[in-house]
């Protein structure tokens, strides 16, 4: 009997001492993660949410690494051919082909009813979900296009925000009369020309965005497409995109605004950090191109975050962390430390000039996407319209010609 | 007596270590070419269909033959423009002219600047919103000059060579310098008493001396040529700059093997099939320049 109790009382003093804490440790989140970013744009964002979530878990690591866009797709697939592939990276989900071809290959992990998403409304989940199942966590940010203007330049020439397309188009000449470059415009990027033409294809043609939204079928060479094309060279002849646009980049133009040299620049809504810190001074603010019904369309897109390797060590701790970012409090903080436009009304911006570009009254359809969307089997319209777009400009191409040669790669 | 084998010993590091780094990605690379692959997931084999869409689909091969030929084009600025350039200013240091080490200094210092601050100061300078050209056209009252200078079809390779002046003509200026220099000095004095002014000798003794570092720098410069990718990339962007006009081979190489976009896909065999092609047409070009300069050694020799 006596050596039953001592029996007794040795197992208990050792599930005190040995089991239970090692239970403890169970919920307690430790570890090491390896997380790539796409460009230094979202270095901000991602910096701030992990350090929210280590200040939760203050014992897990993390190695945040940002990596460039234009090399980013290829140091993924050398990582994965080398099973060395991060534990979460970023990925621009359905809107390109490379997140599906790597669920495909077994290669993410599938996150249906492991990560919260409730955040998110099904349209955004389109952008992380494939075949019913879920491959990333989105983002909170819609990314989309705006009209940033300076208002200083603005109210020197008594110029009011356009209430129709017409107005906008009468105050271009007006900023041109008076000597002060009206748009800063990147004629040699072919981004930043898809960030002007959509919302003016908007503003002069939201039917033809709003048909497609309704599931008719639109042709990407339609006689509306070109119309905006046009008009966007039209307005290049006519001096409204200052001298030599077909040489300017994409920062020149977004420097030449930053530093009010010019009293327009039409581009990502993403860009509000890159003018903050490009000159905090200016005087700026921003509104979407209307149309001559007075409406004013947004074309805005949702964005992707980040998927999990399905090889990872910490398999738990990849998910806590996704979890974490998907919520409405790592949201809230990746869309506001990017001041950027957030997707949900539950996150509330409290910088003016996201405040101003919220200020739509229809969310629209992005041309690219539908191009991109609509790619006949093994195309890659994308690829051929990026590397002509600019030539549009430049004499390189009609605009005919260009949309007939995106059409053939297109259903 | 037993023949000493220590030589191997200096051999075969250097011969395993190019064997590892650069025979065996090459024989990869063929192999790659002959298969479509992302870099991801399976190898699928697709025969010569890369080499044929390379060479004859309309798009691709209206896109590598426009970079070919820019590759080409930057040959014959080579030999008609920076070599004969290279000599000239060679020779302009090599007879002493006043304020010569000053301009060897300026010659040579763009040469130890990265390529990358070139492509930063071109930006500085040529950018049509933040450059500084068309600020200063504009207050000098030449506003009706201001231009798109990069963005300008017309000139965007003009300008890309005046850079390349600029910036590399120092490197093949001291090789033929240093050859100069060792032209003897008994010929130069035979030649001046002979009443030779500067003129006669440079082109009858100066000149025909240069044979060595001819070759030298010509297959360096067409290696070059052919290999171009860093300074359009940097001036023109990866599209290959305006209307293709900085777009060279290497160049769409990248753009097909690696995205080299935004949201470009890779594709690798593909991409080994532009290489596999580009590989040949190098070695092609440099085995006919050692073949004419072999001629034209043999020939003077004959001469003499």
């Amino acid at each position: 009997m006596k050596r039953l109790l001592v029996l007794v009382l040795l197992f208990t003093f050792l599930s005190t001492v040995l089991v239970l804490p090692a239970m403890a440790e169970d919920t307690k989140l430790s570890g090491k993660l390896v997380i790539w970013e796409h460009t230094p744009q979202f270095e901000e964002p991602g910096k701030a949410v992990i350090a929210a979530f280590k200040e939760l878990h203050p014992d897990v690591e993390i190695d945040f690494q940002v990596k460039t866009s234009d090399q980013y797709y290829n140091l993924l697939a050398t990582a994965f051919s080398a099973e060395e592939a991060p534990d979460l990276f970023w990925t621009n989900g359905t809107a390109t082909t490379n997140m599906g071809a790597y669920a495909q290959q077994g290669l993410l992990m599938d996150l249906t009813d492991k990560v919260d998403v409730s955040l998110f409304s099904d349209t955004i989940l389109k952008i992380s979900t494939i075949d019913g199942k879920l491959y990333a966590s989105p983002t909170a940010e819609s990314g989309g296009r705006c009209a940033y203007y300076n208002k200083d330049i603005f109210a020197q020439l008594n110029l009011e925000i356009p209430k129709t397309f017409d107005e906008f188009e009468a105050m271009l000449a007006t900023i041109h009369e008076a000597g002060i470059l009206p748009i800063s415009f990147a004629g040699s990027d072919a981004w930043t020309t898809l960030f002007f033409f959509e919302p003016v294809l908007a503003a002069m043609h939201l039917d033809y965005t709003e048909s497609y939204l309704r599931g008719e079928h639109v042709a990407i060479n339609d006689q509306r497409v070109a119309d905006a094309m046009n008009k966007l060279i039209e307005w290049g002849e006519k001096g409204y995109l200052g001298v030599g646009y077909t040489g300017v980049s994409g920062s020149g133009a977004m420097l030449a605004f930053s530093k009010g040299e010019a009293a327009m620049s039409v581009d990502g809504t993403w860009n509000i950090s890159t003018i903050n810190n490009n000159n905090p001074d200016l005087n700026y603010g921003a509104f979407q191109i209307p149309t001559n019904d007075g409406v004013r369309p947004f074309v805005g897109t949702s964005s992707n975050g980040f998927s999990i390797y399905a090889h990872t060590k910490y398999p738990d701790l990849a998910l806590a962390f996704l979890n974490y970012f998907a919520s409405l409090e790592g949201q809230t903080i990746w869309v506001n430390t990017l001041d950027s436009i957030p997707a949900t009304s539950k996150i509330v911006s409290e910088n003016p000039v996201v405040n101003d570009i919220t200020q739509f009254d229809v969310m629209t359809e992005s041309w690219y996407n539908i191009m991109v969307q609509n790619a006949k089997e093994d195309e890659a319209p994308g690829t051929v319209w990026e590397e002509d777009q600019t030539k549009i400009f430049s004499g390189g191409i009609t605009v005919e010609d260009f949309l007939n040669e995106l059409q053939e790669l297109v259903k | 007596m037993k023949r000493s084998r220590a030589y191997i010993g200096f051999i075969v590091p250097g011969f395993l270590i190019y064997t590892v780094f650069m025979i065996v990605p090459i024989v990869f690379a063929v192999y790659m070419s002959f298969f479509n692959w992302s870099g991801v997931g399976p190898m699928v084999p697709v025969g010569l269909a890369n080499y044929r869409k390379l060479l004859f689909s309309s798009r691709e091969s209206r896109i590598f033959f426009n970079a070919l030929t820019n590759n080409f084009k930057y040959v014959g600025v080579v030999f008609l423009i920076i070599t004969p350039l290279q000599i000239v200013f060679a020779y302009v240091l090599y007879i002493r002219i006043k304020a010569h080490k000053y301009i060897q200094f300026m010659l040579f210092l763009p040469y130890v600047i990265s390529t990358s601050i070139i492509g930063f100061f071109a930006t500085m300078v040529f950018d049509p919103n933040i450059g500084m050209l068309n600020n200063l056209l504009a207050a000098v009252g030449l506003p009706h000059l201001r231009g798109a200078w990069m963005g300008d079809p017309n000139m965007s390779f003009k300008i890309f060579v005046a850079i390349v002046i600029w910036a590399f003509i120092g490197n093949g200026m001291m090789i033929f310098n240093a050859n100069m220099k060792e032209v003897s000095h008994d010929i130069l004095e035979a030649a001046r008493i002979d009443g030779a002014g500067e003129l006669a000798m440079f082109f009858r003794v100066v000149l025909p001396q240069l044979g060595s570092s001819l070759n030298t720098v010509s297959t360096l410069s067409i290696i070059y040529a052919l290999t171009m990718f860093d300074l359009p990339f940097l001036l023109g962007g990866v599209q290959g700059g305006v209307n293709n006009t900085l777009d060279f081979v290497q160049m769409v190489f990248y753009r097909r093997a690696f995205g080299g976009t935004y949201f470009g896909e890779t594709s690798l065999g593909y991409g080994s099939a532009i290489s596999v092609t580009v590989l040949v047409i190098i070695m092609a070009c440099f085995l006919l320049l050692r073949a004419l300069i072999y001629a034209l050694e043999r020939r003077q020799a004959g001469s003499i």
